[in-house]
């Protein structure tokens, strides 16, 4: 495991600000999503107990259904693990000189890619939708004059009060590089 | 040729490998990627008994079963050439 304190090619005098992850609630989404998911054998069960006992009890049809019940639970956890590895290895990471961005896309596939902090053109906020208003988090999308035009920090939380801080932080860095807009 | 109802317990263990082999993959990626917080490292331990627990029990029960039992019998293809062993009587 990595220490917080580690990002790659450490500056000297480059200080960390934020680590940034999707908020909590799409974390709780995904698990209440899957424990819908986890219900369905028992509600199978139930159906089958009310309206075709005889399946249940049957020399060949009890050990097939135990059979896929099991495989589809195994299916089930392993898959919500791989969705929760996905996403919380999505970070973003302010600093004072860079934005570092670590995205988690399928499991054989980690793009990081970074920005200079004086190279930030434009900052968007996004929120859309009820919850998304109501818990504070939503997207940022940063255009700059570097190869990669566009960032993006998915589902954050505090997104207004991150842009402010990705702002002051570009004009600080902005005059240290003596750039003028 | 018989078929048994072991044909369920193979399918059930190939699905078992299956399952390590990305929980594996899943643990590894947090070990190396993931950042060491408490967070982590609990969803790892909670995954591990989950998936453990989910595993012995599963075996436990279906070791219960017996396997051997005849699914599907085919023998009575084996000597499929009787199907064509038949007389034609042409009188001319």
């Amino acid at each position: 495991m990595v220490s917080k304190n580690i990002i790659p090619n450490r500056r000297e005098g480059e200080e960390i600000i934020y680590h940034l992850r999707r908020h909590w609630f799409i974390f709780l989404k995904i698990f209440l999503g899957y424990l819908g998911l986890f219900l369905i054998p028992p509600l199978i069960y139930l159906f089958f107990q009310q309206f075709m006992p005889s399946l249940l009890g049957g020399e060949f049809t009890s050990p097939i259904l135990l059979v896929l019940a099991f495989s589809y639970y195994l299916m089930m956890l392993v898959f919500v693990f791989t969705v929760w590895t996905e996403r919380y290895l999505d970070v973003w990471t302010l600093t004072t000189d860079r934005i570092i961005s670590r995205e988690q896309i399928g499991l054989f596939n980690r793009v990081v890619s970074e920005l200079e902090m004086y190279r930030v053109q434009d900052v968007t906020v996004e929120q859309k939708g009820f919850m998304s208003t109501i818990l504070n988090f939503g997207d940022i999308y940063i255009q700059s004059a570097g190869e990669i035009e566009r960032f993006e920090f998915k589902q954050i939380g505090n997104p207004y009060q991150v842009a402010k801080t990705i702002q002051k932080l570009n004009e600080a860095s902005q005059k240290t590089h003596n750039i003028t807009v | 040729m018989v078929i048994s109802l072991a044909i369920f317990y193979y399918l059930y263990l190939v699905i078992l490998g299956i399952f390590v082999l990305y929980s594996l993959f899943n643990i590894y990626h947090l070990l190396r990627f993931g950042f060491l917080t408490i967070t982590n490292i609990l969803v790892i331990i909670i995954y591990l008994a989950a998936a453990s627990w989910l595993v012995v029990f599963s075996l436990s029960v279906l070791m219960t079963i017996d396997w051997s039992r005849t699914l599907i019998d085919l023998s009575g293809f084996a000597n499929w050439k009787s199907f064509f062993n038949f007389n034609i009587n042409i009188h001319p």
